[in-house]
């Protein structure tokens, strides 16, 4: 059932057994995990089922630190979310990922990567990917042209990745609108969850509506699945009962803070050309590809973050415009559009590029984990959006260990390189200097939000407990990329299905 | 001696503001004997006397010969080379002469390298696998190679 809550009488309550809040990839897989069950699941969404700029200005807000792009363009608020225009890209965290690694401040999950395996593959259905494993070994034999770089492979190897081109919004929408036991709400705008009088279980969330109006969602089960940002700016806006905000007991909503960095590190020339068939991606044509990673016991014994490198063809990277400098609209639809038409330039720049060893040297594209800086936060503004809900404010910071996992990786790639005598690597400027701890401007990143109620066991480290259930409070969880003490190399959107999927069964013994 | 390189060695790029970037022509990205040979050619005719090394070679050729990067050959430009040397120059003051860069190209080959016993490549690969590695320019580069750019920046000022 659907329903638009715009044209509900002012003051409605509606009731369900679990209500999720947040219809993008965390939310819809959650709440397609639900169909056909007796339970009664109010799926809310506070957009449509289309760009409104009356919607996704709420997601307008300032910030500071490191340049980041608009925090209104950098998510999606209608039915689908972000999946409205994500390029797909899935491979799971690695074992190390989840592991507390003393070299790596606040690392440590409470669940280890064999706690999520079984959910990964369960979300390639929604995520509509192909087969689950992810080792070379199988893609090789799926694969007739994957011929792998001679590399070390104790040192070296081949990270594996799938691609979904799933739009959550146009797959799902029937079948979640005419789901017996799912009642959608589009415009259904949260600004505040309302907790017990002892603030120990949420009784209710309320909506604002543009028009004034205002309604009540009651559920036995509540679910936070907004976006890292809106999760923890939601929970900082219920002040009402607790001053710093539900599940904000120890000042820890909307800290750690994290995105993956994603930056033209350094040129890589090769002797001779060489097969790259495995490390190139061409969008709805490539189903896997890899990209080079680090093995677990090189980056213990460099004392160095989790991270891959691409390539990208030298004649393309020398003149492609960093997305953090295209991606500057505060329109998304703009901001999309800047960045294509920049890409375009750069295709065509890059077709008049000379002959020569050039045409087999590539641009070496870092994507690595950020250290988590509980520093790096989301806070709330004074100023408030046309729902009256507080704006948030992001102070994206970023630390020495980034910038040093990304010069030693690069340090070891050289070094492998030369040892196999397949070429040299050429530093980037930013990078040369091993006392600059700073990142420039063009630093790209993901568009990925992570880590504001990050997971730990305890409250006093932990927004979540292992379950993604906020601490203190019985029955309200938060489903996504906002539950990950670290970020890993991969991007996010495979790792928070699978965590949604995982809460949602868990959520299943319970209800 | 001083000489140029050959101009069909390599190619301007249009407008370019960044000559480390100047790729070479193919000609000479072919085999490292093919690229050896065509370094030698435009050496002049007392190194062809001694075409696989300094054995045998005055003082002033036997630098020459040594001030050939040749791995670095299929990937950089005569102003890449001597740019590479003149900042590894300045990284190592101490070793700002070419008797001394001579010194220390001799001992790291010793009389292998010119008999071919052990090729210059596998001096190299030796030299990242135990991390004899320099970073010049960015580029990241085995010792040896620096300090071959290095000779032949000070051949070419």
């Amino acid at each position: 059932m659907h329903t638009d809550t715009r044209t509900l009488p002012d003051n409605t309550l509606i009731e369900g057994d679990l209500c999720i809040i947040g219809a993008g990839a965390a939310g819809i897989s959650m709440a397609l995990d639900w169909l056909g069950r007796p339970e009664k699941v109010v799926l809310l969404e506070g957009g449509g089922f289309e760009y409104e700029e009356a919607i996704q200005d709420s997601y307008d807000g300032p910030g500071s630190g490191q340049k980041y792009y608009p925090l209104k363009a950098s998510r999606l608020h209608y039915f689908g979310g972000t999946t409205g225009h994500w390029a797909g890209m899935c491979s799971p965290f690695d074992a190390i990922d989840f592991r507390a690694r003393p070299w790596v401040p606040h690392s440590g999950w409470p669940i280890d990567k064999s706690a999520l395996d079984p959910y990964y593959k369960k979300a390639h259905s929604p995520l509509q990917l192909g087969p689950y494993p992810y080792d070379f070994d199988f893609w090789r034999q799926e694969l007739p042209n994957a011929k792998a770089l001679p590399l070390d492979p104790g040192v070296v190897s081949n990270k594996m990745w799938q691609y979904s081109e799933a739009r959550f919004g146009p797959l799902y929408r029937d079948t979640l609108a005419n789901a017996h036991n799912i009642a959608l709400y589009t415009h259904a705008k949260v600004v505040e969850l309302v907790a017990n009088e002892t603030v120990t279980q949420l009784k209710e969330v309320r909506l604002q509506m543009l028009d004034g109006k205002t309604h009540r969602v009651r559920a036995r089960q509540f679910v936070l699945a907004c976006g890292a940002i809106q999760n923890a700016r939601l929970l900082l806006a219920s002040n009402q009962q607790a001053a710093a905000g539900l599940g904000n007991a120890h000042d820890l909503v909307g800290r750690y803070f994290q995105e993956h960095l994603e930056i033209a590190s350094a040129e890589c020339w090769f002797f001779k050309p060489q097969p790259m068939s495995l490390y190139t991606y061409t969008w709805r044509k490539t189903r896997a590809s890899a990209e080079l990673a680090l093995a677990e016991q090189i980056q213990e014994r460099h004392q160095i973050l989790n991270g891959t490198v691409s390539f990208t063809p030298l004649p393309i990277g020398k003149y492609r415009t960093p997305k953090m400098q295209s991606y500057q609209d505060k329109d998304p639809r703009k901001a999309w559009q800047n960045m294509n038409d920049q890409w375009q330039k750069t295709l065509k720049k890059a077709a008049e590029v000379e002959n020569g060893p050039v045409q087999w040297a590539y641009q070496l594209n870092t994507r690595i984990e950020q250290a988590p800086n509980p520093e790096s936060r989301v806070t709330l503004e004074s100023e408030r959006d046309a729902f009256g809900l507080p704006r948030a404010k992001l102070h994206w910071a970023l630390t020495a260990l980034d910038k040093r996992s990304i010069r030693t990786l690069y340090e070891i790639l050289g070094q492998q390189l030369g040892i196999q005598g397949l070429g040299r690597i050429r530093l980037n400027d930013w990078l040369r200097d091993e006392k600059d701890t700073g990142f420039p401007d063009s630093t790209n990143a993901g568009w990925h939000h992570m880590g504001t109620t990050r997971m730990h066991e305890d409250p006093k480290k932990g927004v979540v407990d292992a379950n993604c259930k906020v601490h203190g409070l019985h029955n309200l969880y938060v489903a996504g990329s906002a539950c990950y003490p670290t970020s890993g190399a991969p991007n996010p959107t495979l790792t928070l299905v699978a965590l949604s999927l995982r809460l949602s069964e868990y959520l299943k013994k319970g209800c | 001696m001083k000489y140029r390189f050959p101009a069909y060695l390599y190619t301007e790029r249009a407008g370019s503001g960044t000559p480390s970037l100047t790729p070479l022509t193919p000609l000479i990205l072919n085999p490292m004997n093919r690229t050896r040979f065509i370094w030698l050619s435009s050496l002049g005719g007392a190194a062809l006397l001694s075409p696989l090394g300094w054995h045998g070679c005055t003082p002033g050729e036997e630098e020459v010969l040594l001030a050939v990067p040749e791995s670095l050959l299929p990937i950089c430009d005569r102003e890449t080379l001597i740019q590479i040397g003149v900042s590894y120059l300045e990284m190592q003051p101490g070793e700002h002469q070419k008797s001394m860069l001579v010194k220390l190209l001799k001992a790291k080959a010793g009389d292998r390298w010119e008999t071919g016993q052990k090729p210059l490549e596998q001096i190299l690969a030796e030299e990242f696998l135990l991390g004899e590695t320099v970073e010049v320019d960015g580029w990241l580069l085995a010792r040896t190679e620096a300090r071959q750019c290095a000779l032949y920046s000070l051949i070419n000022p």
